[in-house]
């Protein structure tokens, strides 16, 4: 999933930076809001983390234009701001979620998670496929009950392509989601991940293909074809 | 406390009641007095009719006939002309009576009662309506008239009046004569009067007490629509502001107060708002930082590089520089810092101020010009003044452009220290807030090394010291003056 970071303390946006890349995240941040909404309007990212107090263009005001835009990213908010006020007119404007500095990462990362989840209208962190079952809060793959050992951007990968189980998803989509900003994802690269994961989701006991190519338009995973 | 209502209604209304019974009263007994005044000059027409009654003298005398004066006793006689005074003898007196009686009540109304004494004859004379019975005598008997309320043998109320009387000139001694009339329509009128007097004050008291009530609503509802309003103000409508127009023209200065202390509640509170909004930040968004970098740390230990621990430090540092502001400003705004005054000269304590800060002038490319008067010296405290400058100083050096000068004067225009820098974004408005605590112009309130906290601090320190501090914007330069304050 791509997370979009708008939070003018650098000394905060950092270490958040790191924990959302650490979690497999793929992470695009920024200190000014006009930039922000810049970045928000431009692409599609699954979460927006926005802090209210911002140079150039409050948190309150890139939510009510992105939200008038048509824009329907969940937006959490994340600010000094706690009162009850601030809480309701953050809400009101359209926000999914508010959390008050200071927070536990671990609890900004679950946040982020079930934001993530709804975007996809999934309310368990756990997905299935066939025999594969992805755990998106436990970090943790399975097949046949047997566990497997995904790198950070293989598992964001397979677990984006089980949020859109079912769907063909194209490979401009898969960078979309996939990769941040600093990136520089070529059209093999996805191909060569594709393929990457495939062979990391075969065991021998179960090496039924789920993930399918659909010729001139993207990949999609399902159950296998008979 | 009563209600204005009920203490309107609890002195009005007995006031009315009261007035109205007194008025009832003097109605009562100056119709009374009225009705008895009729009686009377009826009676007294009465009387005057019968003192002119022509008397028989008696027989064989001319009634029309001067008396003779008796030459020994002086008394006046009636006699005929051709006979020679005689005494009455026992029959003769009854006849006499008889024809008195019959010539005195003869004209008589039958409902006027009538005694007369003939106290030198022993004669009783009585109207016929008395049937034989008597009316009560006064206490005394005199020539002028007395009038009073009696009751008669069969009960009937009358009015009486009693004199003495002279209705034939030949008595030696004037008769006693009581004329009586009734008093029973006088008294029915009364008490027809008193029963109306009574019901109608009851029900003018009614009509008053509904027409208090109902005047009172009506005249107080704009007070309790104002105490209603009142009641639903809180600290989340004190933008709401109570109507002038509505309001009566005695309430009206109440309603002008009230609202400019609503204005003025709500521009306190937005300030608190702000302050604690901002306050929150500048302590949450570093502890944030903090704990978001120890906890990937270790979360993700390969993640963390030393900068990360100097970044901690950083944070912890300023963190630490916001809480001593903070308490230094509490201190200050509590009058409870203790001032250690002493002879000092302002231009010392300057240039001690400009030399900590000529290098953080370097790396910003501000100049900074000096003009201290060394000549210049008062009594006060030199902490607080060290701490003032120091604030003026590095305020200016943080918001002055690059390659700007900041002009740093003592005994410039009858000032302590003035202070002088480039402001290009500033306006006059935000002249009003820069001494508010937490005040930043960048309400994004961006990372940098001040809080807004070091201007509050020298107006808190001003003001303990009875200095006056004031700010000027001319030409896009920042003019902060210290003066000694004019008593």
């Amino acid at each position: 999933m791509r997370i979009l970071l708008v939070e003018d303390a650098v000394s905060l946006r950092k270490p958040v930076v790191k924990a959302l890349k650490a979690s497999g995240y793929a992470v695009d941040e920024t200190g000014d809001g006009e930039e922000g909404y810049w970045l928000a309007s431009e692409h599609e990212y699954d979460v927006i983390l926005l802090d209210i107090m911002l140079p150039h263009m409050d948190g309150h005001e890139i939510l009510k234009k992105l939200r008038a835009d048509g824009n329907e990213t969940p937006v959490l908010f994340l600010t000094a701001k706690d009162t009850i006020e601030d809480r309701v007119a953050g809400l009101r404007l359209g926000a999914d979620d508010y959390l008050v500095k200071s927070f536990a990462i671990e609890e900004l990362i679950a946040r982020v998670e079930a934001l993530g989840r709804r975007r996809y209208r999934k309310s368990t962190p756990v997905l299935k496929v066939g025999d594969l079952e992805l755990d998106s809060s436990a970090k943790k793959v399975a097949r046949g009950g047997k566990e497997l050992k995904l790198s950070a951007q293989l598992f964001t990968l397979l677990e984006f392509l089980m949020l859109c189980a079912g769907e063909v998803v194209s490979r401009s989509d898969i960078e979309e989601h996939i990769y941040d900003e600093q990136a520089d994802p070529m059209s093999n690269v996805i191909d060569t991940a594709v393929c990457a994961l495939r062979r990391a989701i075969k065991t021998p006991e179960s090496d039924a293909p789920l993930i399918h190519t659909r010729r001139g338009q993207g990949y999609m995973i399902s159950e296998p074809e008979e | 406390m009563i209600s204005i209502r009920a203490h309107l209604l609890s002195t009005l209304l007995p006031a009315f009641i009261c007035i109205s019974i007194a008025a009832g009263f003097s109605i009562y007994f100056s119709s009374k007095a009225e009705y008895l005044a009729r009686l009377d000059s009826e009676l007294a027409n009465i009387a005057i009719d019968l003192r002119f009654i022509k008397t028989d003298p008696g027989p064989g005398r001319d009634p029309d006939r001067e008396p003779e004066r008796n030459p020994e006793r002086g008394n006046p006689r009636y006699r005929n002309r051709n006979e020679q005074p005689t005494r009455l003898n026992a029959n003769r007196l009854a006849g006499a009576t008889a024809q008195l009686q019959n010539t005195l009540f003869t004209n008589l109304s039958a409902e006027v009662y009538c005694e007369v004494w003939i106290g030198n004859r022993g004669i009783n004379l009585k109207t016929d309506n008395l049937n034989g019975g008597k009316i009560i005598h006064p206490v005394a008997f005199s020539d002028a008239p007395f009038f009073y309320n009696t009751t008669l043998d069969n009960g009937l109320p009358v009015r009486a009046w009693a004199a003495r009387f002279p209705i034939m000139m030949r008595e030696k001694q004037a008769p006693k004569v009581i004329l009586a009339v009734s008093r029973a329509g006088v008294d029915d009128a009364l008490a027809r009067l008193a029963r109306n007097l009574i019901g109608g004050g009851l029900a003018a008291c009614l009509l008053f007490s509904g027409l208090l009530i109902f005047t009172l609503h009506i005249s107080l509802r704009p007070l309790k629509v104002l105490g209603e309003q009142a009641a639903t103000m809180d600290a989340e409508s004190l933008h709401e502001r109570f109507s002038e127009q509505s309001a009566p023209a005695d309430i009206r200065p109440i309603v002008e107060r009230l609202n400019n202390l609503m204005a003025k509640l709500e521009e306190s509170f937005a300030r608190e708002r702000r302050f604690s909004g901002d306050l929150a930040h500048e302590l949450r968004t570093p502890l944030a930082a903090i704990r978001t970098t120890a906890e990937v740390a270790l979360k993700w230990p390969e993640q963390s590089t030393p900068d990360d621990f100097q970044e901690i430090h950083n944070l912890a540092f300023g963190l630490q520089q916001t809480l001593d502001s903070l308490m230094l400003l509490a201190r200050m705004e509590s009058a409870t810092a203790e001032l250690q005054t002493e002879t000092v000269r302002p231009a010392n304590i300057a240039e001690e101020c400009v030399a900590l800060h000529t290098g953080t002038a370097k790396e910003a490319r501000i100049r900074l010009q000096t003009e201290l008067n060394p000549e210049i010296e008062f009594n006060t405290d030199p902490r607080l003044l060290r701490i003032m400058m120091t604030n003026f100083i590095s305020n200016a050096i943080e918001y002055a452009p690059a390659e700007s000068t900041v002009n740093i004067l003592v005994g410039e225009e009858g000032s302590l220290f003035l202070c002088e820098n480039d402001a290009p974004n500033l306006t006059e408005e935000d002249l009003n807030h820069l001494f508010e605590r937490m005040w930043r112009k960048d309400a994004a309130r961006t990372e940098s090394g001040h809080a807004g906290l070091g201007l509050s601090i020298a107006k808190a320190c001003a003001d303990s010291l009875n200095l006056e501090l004031d700010a000027s914007l001319k030409k896009s330069r920042l003019r902060i003056r210290l003066r000694i304050r004019n008593t």
